[in-house]
């Protein structure tokens, strides 16, 4: 059985207007290549999450 | 899912000018449950380095999965928003109306834009608070009709 921080969906806002959601793994990968493709940065795992705001899954 | 959509504006020169982020048509953060809005604004619009003198939320609306709750924020002329962002006049739009049985197909971001100055009109003359701080704005909120708070995209009752 899942536990609920597995399933838990997060969202991000970019400064520049970008916005994603999903699970944290989808969230924090979609979030790097943001950085790189559009901003140039390289971001961690941790800078990704930083900004990360956790959402209630999809009913 | 739920929202905030956060259109900053400023007056200079007798002129209202929109700050808008470089890729979105409008700057959307998440709002999570329980979380009080005005405050998830507040932290938002201090995150991309702007200060606003006066927060009101105009109206809410569908948006796909999401319920997205609006607000204008009124910043100084001297704000600096994120470099990326543009600094747009504003132009004043027709409103999304539906009809007695259905919505209107689709509620653009100038819309929502255009009835939240009608609002900021309407608080202009309601609020004394919002009208000290909005000294300056009778001349260009002149033509907007005052409006309250009111859902967009629903029925016309």
């Amino acid at each position: 059985m899942q536990d609920s921080e597995s399933t838990r969906q997060w969202q991000v806002t970019c400064v520049c207007g970008w916005r994603t959601s999903g699970a944290r793994g989808e969230v924090v990968s979609a979030v790097i290549a943001h950085g790189r493709d559009t901003h140039s940065q390289d971001l961690t795992e941790e800078q990704a999450m930083s900004q990360a705001v956790p959402m209630p899954a999809d009913e | 899912m739920q929202a905030i959509e956060i259109l900053p504006v400023f007056l200079r020169k007798g002129h209202l000018w929109s700050l808008c982020p470089e890729h979105a048509d409008s700057f959307v953060v998440a709002w999570p449950v329980g979380a009080q809005p005005e405050k998830i604004t507040e932290q938002a619009m201090v995150h991309l380095g702007m200060q606003p003198t006066v927060l009101h939320s105009t109206s809410w609306r569908q948006a796909g999965k999401e319920l997205v709750l609006t607000y204008i924020a009124v910043v100084p002329p001297s704000s600096v928003p994120p470099p990326s962002w543009q600094i747009v006049e504003i132009a004043r739009s027709e409103l999304a109306r539906g009809d007695a049985t259905a919505p209107p197909s689709s509620i653009g971001v100038a819309q929502v834009q255009e009835h939240a100055l009608r609002h900021l009109a309407w608080l202009r003359k309601d609020d004394p608070a919002i009208a000290r701080l909005l000294d300056g704005w009778s001349l260009v909120l002149a033509d907007y009709v005052p409006e309250p708070f009111r859902a967009l995209g629903g029925l016309a009752l």
